[in-house]
């Protein structure tokens, strides 16, 4: 084994969540996995679950694919391994993660996060999903990418010990991540990238599909039913802009407010897709290139950044009555973004 | 208000808002020297109003808007004119 190894990263395009942030840090940069991303990730859902660890009702939000994107993209290669294979194949999870690292696998899974970001012990687990792409056996660490450690996504370090320790204290139950494939085991996933072959061409077609199911609200998990088949009240495509706006007019008028802006940053994360993924159809000659398409377009991820710029604001002053101002940036924002992107889906039904 | 004292006051706010950033170089970048980021500067911003009694507008909360300390001190000049 080498002292040091770090697999390649990039910081990611968007990061939304743990699984995008992932995912995109290991194929931003890629040539070949941006046509399978800019066929993709067009589809808003939404629906209410419950917070894994407070219990609270949350609206979860996301792009589409969402989770299963580790495991279907063709420019990722993922393997899912049971901590009792870990256990089996490599003793403990240190050597575990560094031999896969050597063998050029990313680790992603759940680690209790408390005793890896606090110092003094605590009572609580704080199960999150980590990805780790790379060690220094010298200074025994290994190098992590989360939200975690900063109020943003980034990447750092994380010893040994703050690993293991992380790793054993949690159980099949609160291993969020791995019980929905494994039906309530524990374990890791490992992801090697994969796109030194193009295995999957800018696809047109699905990219009509998405839009038009994106602008009519469509129900899109109806294409998932022969994997899956248990589904939430689900709201699609622009719907969502209604659906956030009304859960964000609740969680402001509570008795004590609740500022949880992960959908904004959800919808502005997709606002910044569409807007590369429209100028990569224009440079790639799938649309004509049209630059007031693009700055229209700029306006809609400019209203959607100021709209969770300001919800930031309001949770940090407390002033709630700016709230009208907000349904007015994602108001305007809906409006620009279906204009403009029936265009672009009446150019494409023209070819 | 002199420039000076804009820096100087921004210096301070700065200090409250970020403790560990240590002394401030107004032609740094504020991401990658600073590790300035979309939650930080917003709340820099809400403490740099009560500073200099002066308002930001929504679109001014975003991070693109400021390269440098310096593109904020020209902001906030601007404001106080």
């Amino acid at each position: 084994m080498a002292d040091m190894k770090k697999l390649p990263v990039t910081y990611p395009m968007i990061t939304s969540w743990q699984w995008h942030a992932t995912l995109f840090s290991i194929l931003s940069d890629d040539e070949n996995a941006k046509k399978w991303i800019f066929s993709n990730y067009i589809q808003l859902r939404c629906y209410d679950i419950q917070e894994i660890w407070t219990g609270e009702d949350i609206l979860l939000t996301d792009m589409m694919p969402g989770s299963s994107s580790l495991k279907q993209c063709p420019y990722l290669v993922f393997s899912l391994l049971t901590k009792e294979q870990i256990e089996s194949y490599c003793g403990n999870v240190i050597d575990f993660i560094i031999k896969t690292i050597d063998l050029n696998g990313y680790v992603y899974g759940v680690f209790d996060e408390a005793k890896i970001l606090c110092d003094a012990e605590v009572d609580y687990k704080f199960p999150h999903e980590l990805f780790i792409y790379g060690y220094d056996r010298d200074k025994e660490v290994f190098y992590v990418g989360d939200f975690t450690f900063q109020d943003h996504y980034s990447y750092n370090t994380v010893s040994f010990a703050d690993i293991e320790r992380g790793y054993e204290v949690i159980t099949a139950s609160e291993d969020h991540v791995f019980k929905d494939d494994h039906k309530g085991g524990r374990g890791l996933y490992v992801v090697i990238k994969n796109s030194e072959n193009l295995t999957y061409e800018l696809d047109t077609e699905l990219i009509k599909v998405n839009l038009r199911e994106y602008l009519n609200s469509m129900d899109s998990k109806n294409h998932f039913r022969m994997m899956r088949n248990r589904f939430n009240d689900t709201t699609f495509g622009i719907k969502v802009y209604d659906r956030v706006l009304a859960q964000i007019d609740k969680q402001l008028h509570k008795d004590e407010p609740d500022f949880d802006i992960r959908a904004l940053h959800v919808m502005y994360d997709h606002k910044v897709l569409m807007y590369e993924r429209i100028k990569y159809l224009m440079n790639n000659g799938v649309i004509k290139y049209n630059q007031s398409i693009l700055d229209e377009y700029a306006t809609v991820v400019t209203n959607m950044l100021t709209a969770r710029n300001l919800l930031v604001r309001i949770s940090i002053t407390g002033e709630i009555a700016a709230c009208p101002r907000f349904k007015t940036y994602l108001d305007a924002a809906k409006e620009k973004e279906i204009g403009i992107l029936f265009k672009v889906l009446s150019e494409m039904e023209d070819k | 208000m002199e420039k000076a004292q804009i820096i100087k006051k921004l210096e301070e706010v700065v200090q409250e808002v970020m403790p560990d950033i240590g002394e401030l170089d107004l032609n740094a970048s504020i991401v990658n020297e600073y590790g300035v980021n979309s939650v930080s500067i917003i709340k820099i911003i809400v403490e740099a109003e009560k500073k200099f009694d002066v308002s930001f507008t929504d679109y001014e909360l975003a991070l693109s808007s400021y390269d440098t300390f310096a593109d904020f001190v020209a902001t906030i000049e601007e404001k106080l004119a």
